[in-house]
């Protein structure tokens, strides 16, 4: 639920079709140009979304550099929220 | 003059604090000394009224101390964004001699690779090292280049142009004059210095006023708040992409941010849903500032019940004249749509390396024909409405479509390419490539070579975000791209 919820963050921040998401939840997404200011604007999304808060420091490669990895950080984060 | 203004607030202020960067703070008279030991380094190292300097640095106490030095020596300011490949660096350097680049003392990398033959470079922190005394004294009766801003061109090719000390200095006195900031204030210098809209609005007015300036260097949420909370920050330059993220991150609510008063963007337009967030999160209005490099700021909306007037970016500073015209030069009535024109005291009068024919297109008997398209109200607020120019307003950077076109059409499977800007969220645009490929193939491959390509050549901001495959770009019958079908 949650990684289907992140391609469509990620889909509407970044103003690319749903299809051009890659399938492959481990592929870098630094293909669809998604730079600081493009993982800012998915962040106060996912904030929103999730109702949760994610500090400047957790904004890594390692935590938003694939949509698995978005998915996993923000399935860590609803649970440390609850 | 910027050094005239400087030491009139020393003067006046010595012990107030100017700067706060992390932990470092300098009251106006260290400040002064500072710039002074900068100041003789620079002149040791040949950079006078004849000899320019280049500045590639980020928001921070080098920026600010390199650009008043080259004041105090009445030297040319070249500053370039720091995130500039060398490619970049060379293109902008090219037209524009220096007699030497200041950068970070850990030198930004390959940043040799795009300095002309006979430039020095060096770190920022090294440069004061073995200096002493003072610095000479720049020649009177002569108005001195002080800073060299680019404007983006119709070619790819970054448009440069000489503003001078006076210039500079009446800038900042329209902006004291209009806005009315003082020492009391704390003006946050999060927007990038090297561009006209930091250099003008924060660095300049506080020069100008003895206002304190707190230093960011790079947009981080967590690092704005926590600089608003603890320096009591007053007045706050920004831009739409980064007021709309502030606004829409949820613990910005519990942050103390009662001391902001005056908070406004610059650079692209402001929309609706930006100016209604910022007000329910900040409880102060979102003001619109008009300005451009070749003349910095412009207008401003200090309208008491900006609610009614959001949209607009205000009335002209004191000493600006301003005018929305026909194409025949006429002015426009009030409601009707024509190019913005203005005639200030801080704009230049010409483009480098432009014939003077060029120049007359936007330079006409003292006034500069903006390329902006907007209207007047009845009661002379400017709304900007449009571009009669190319540029893409991406994340509070604009982006010439040319210059990255010029990248792409490198690439050989590439037959045709039109960059354009997109619509993005809150009234942003995104950078999107439109092209059209040589063969038939491997469409995913091909975009991640061309991606490839721009992130080698290029500033990140401009990288396309969009890559868009088509058989053919439509043009018009007289061959005119037909950008409004590509966005």
């Amino acid at each position: 639920m949650i990684g289907s919820a992140v391609r469509v963050l990620l889909a509407d921040r970044l103003h690319v079709a749903p299809g051009d998401v890659p399938a492959d939840a481990g592929a870098s997404l630094q293909d669809l140009g998604l730079d600081s200011t493009a993982i800012l604007s998915l962040v106060v999304g996912l904030e929103d979304r999730f109702d949760i808060e994610i500090p400047d420091v957790e904004i890594t490669v390692a935590n938003f550099g694939t949509v698995a990895a978005i998915t996993r950080y923000v399935a860590d984060r609803t649970a440390a929220a609850r | 003059m910027t050094a005239a203004q400087l030491a009139a607030t020393v003067e006046r202020f010595g012990a107030r604090p100017a700067l706060v960067d992390g932990d470092r703070r300098l009251s106006w008279d260290e400040l002064a000394e500072a710039v002074e030991l900068r100041a003789a380094a620079l002149s040791g190292r040949d950079i006078g009224p004849d000899r320019p300097l280049a500045i590639v640095l980020p928001n921070g106490t080098d920026f600010v101390v390199t650009f008043l030095a080259c004041q105090r020596l009445g030297a040319l300011a070249v500053p370039l964004n720091p995130l500039f490949t060398p490619g970049e660096l060379g293109r902008h350097l090219a037209g524009r001699p220096v007699g030497g680049i200041v950068t970070t003392s850990e030198g930004a990398p390959g940043i040799g690779d795009g300095a002309p033959d006979g430039t020095w470079v060096a770190g920022a922190t090294d440069l004061d090292r073995g200096a002493t005394g003072t610095a000479p004294t720049p020649p009177a009766g002569r108005d001195l280049p002080a800073v060299y801003p680019f404007s983006s061109g119709s070619t790819g090719t970054p448009k440069g142009m000489v503003r001078t000390a006076a210039q500079l200095a009446a800038e900042a006195d329209a902006f004291y004059d209009t806005v009315g900031v003082t020492e009391h204030d704390v003006i946050l210098g999060l927007v990038a210095l090297f561009h006209s809209h930091g250099l003008g609005n924060a660095l300049l007015a506080s020069v100008r006023s003895g206002a304190t300036l707190v230093l960011l260097p790079s947009f981080q949420r967590d690092a704005v708040l926590a600089a608003i909370e603890r320096e009591r920050v007053s007045v706050f330059p920004s831009v739409p992409f980064i007021c709309q993220t502030l606004a829409e991150t949820r613990r910005a609510e519990r942050a103390e941010t009662g001391s902001l008063r005056l908070s406004f963007t610059a650079g692209a337009p402001l929309a609706r849903e930006t100016f209604d967030l910022w007000a329910a999160r900040f409880g102060v209005p979102l003001r619109q500032l008009y300005g451009c490099s070749e003349a910095g700021s412009v207008t401003i909306n200090l309208d008491g019940d900006v609610d009614a007037t959001a949209a607009s970016v205000g009335r002209p500073m004191k000493g600006i004249e301003l005018a929305v015209v026909r194409p025949d030069g006429e002015p426009c009535a009030p409601g009707e749509s024509g190019e913005i024109t203005f005639a200030s005291p801080a704009a230049t009068s010409r483009y480098e390396g432009l014939s003077p024919e060029a120049n007359a297109e936007s330079f006409v008997a003292g006034w500069f024909r903006t390329g902006d398209l907007g209207h007047l109200d009845a009661s002379g607020n400017l709304y900007v409405t449009g571009r009669t120019k190319l540029f893409i307003s991406t994340s509070g950077y604009k982006v010439d479509p040319f210059e990255v076109e010029d990248v792409l059409r490198r690439h050989p499977a590439v037959a045709d390419v039109v960059v354009v800007g997109a619509a993005g969220s809150a009234g942003d645009q995104v950078v999107k490539a439109v092209v059209v490929p040589r063969h038939a193939g491997d469409e995913r491959a091909l975009r991640a070579e061309l991606l490839a390509l721009c992130r080698a050549e290029l500033a990140v901001h401009k990288v396309p975000r969009v890559v868009e495959f088509r058989d053919e770009i439509p043009k018009s019958p007289l061959g005119k791209i037909l950008r409004k079908y590509l966005v």
